[in-house]
């Protein structure tokens, strides 16, 4: 797609030129990259050991929040950052149902500027724990972030995540080591 | 010159629109491990058959029952055992586990062992195996209830005497 639309901003430009083919001077020109990019500080959450009936959260021992996406985008347009998990957790052949898991936002800003976009988290902090789904769920939008300019190319928008997790004690789950593949996707 | 002008800005405006940014798109690996259950627990530690004459029996003690409650999610079948380190003693003297008994019932799915006069032993016997699904019990776990009947001999000297009764949970 991006490759279609340069070819077709290449054609412009020609047109352009001809259409300005009366005109004198120097022509001087500057191509300023497109930036959308999503970059996440840590790409692996253990619990630990949990026991059935406990609620735990991801350990953070470093940060009060356990890792951060940075979205940066200079294209002006609104994007919109959202999270699923690829599926249940699995151990072998047994699942941990993916509701046990959970997720929150605990900040949205310009760590360098020190705006918040808190006002964009679809989710804010006050609301807690949500449990994470299969399907895509928006949780930060840049067109409700009243601080934010639509080009944010730098440093670009933090926000910060903290996980839990719920195991009941009822229902049965077989011990062992359950994993799943979490995916944060950044759109305009 | 209008038209390639009109030309111009019609190319220009669908390469706009086809310039939207590819999403971005992140992946991070959340792991878990859920530990595995072995448990055993009984809702009192203490029973006192009180004060017997010689030759005296006591059944039904302790009156309720103790509750002797096992939970496991490790997927194997389990066992309950019973036993004690040593008989009834007070000093020197002795009570044989011949007059020491257990019996009692069961809230589970699986083979109860107790016939009635089951005699403990300084060596675990079954009390109970664990039957159809509860080889993943939880939450509830498996209720088993035990009584105890003791039977002091007739020509027993006095004294206190005691004994410590253990239950052992395996796979």
């Amino acid at each position: 797609m991006r490759a279609g639309g340069n070819a077709l901003v290449a054609v412009c430009a020609a047109l352009v030129i001809i259409c300005a083919g009366t005109a004198y001077g120097v022509n001087a020109s500057a191509k300023v990259p497109a930036i959308f990019s999503l970059a996440l500080d840590s790409s692996s959450v253990d619990f630990g050991s949990v026991k059935q009936g406990e609620w735990k959260e991801a350990p953070h021992p470093a940060h009060d929040y356990v890792n951060k996406v940075i979205c940066q985008t200079n294209t002006g347009l609104p994007w919109t950052l959202s999270i699923k998990a690829d599926e249940p957790l699995w151990s072998e052949s047994n699942i941990l149902p993916l509701e046990n898991l959970k997720w929150m936002t605990t900040y949205a800003g310009n760590i360098l500027s020190s705006a918040t976009y808190l006002d964009g988290l679809v989710y804010p902090p006050e609301e807690g724990f949500q449990s994470f789904t299969a399907s895509n769920v928006v949780i930060f939008r840049s067109s409700n972030a009243s601080a934010m300019m639509s080009n944010n190319s730098l440093p670009g928008a933090e926000i910060q995540f903290k996980y839990a997790i719920f195991i009941p004690d009822t229902i049965k789950v077989t011990p062992g080591s359950y994993s799943t593949r979490v995916v944060y996707t950044m759109t305009e | 010159m209008k038209k390639l002008i009109s030309a111009a800005t019609a190319l220009i405006l669908m390469g706009a629109v086809c310039m939207a940014a590819e999403p971005a798109v992140q992946q991070a690996t959340f792991t878990v491990s859920v530990a595995s259950v072995f448990e055993l627990s009984i809702d009192q530690g203490f029973i006192d058959f009180g004060r017997m004459n010689p030759g005296e029996t006591k059944w039904n003690m302790p009156p309720a029952g103790i509750m002797v409650q096992a939970k496991t999610n490790g997927g194997k079948p389990w066992h309950l055992k019973i036993s004690n380190d040593s008989p009834f003693s007070s000093g020197s003297n002795v009570i044989s586990n011949s007059n020491f008994s257990w019996y009692g019932w069961t809230s589970g799915s699986g083979k109860w062992y107790g016939t009635g006069e089951n005699t403990v032993s300084i060596t675990p016997a079954l009390v109970y195996s664990s039957g159809s699904g509860e080889d993943n019990n939880l939450p509830e776990g498996t209720v088993n209830h035990m009584k105890f009947r003791l039977k002091v001999p007739a020509n027993q000297a006095p004294g206190n005497y005691t004994t410590v009764v253990k239950f052992t949970m395996t796979e």
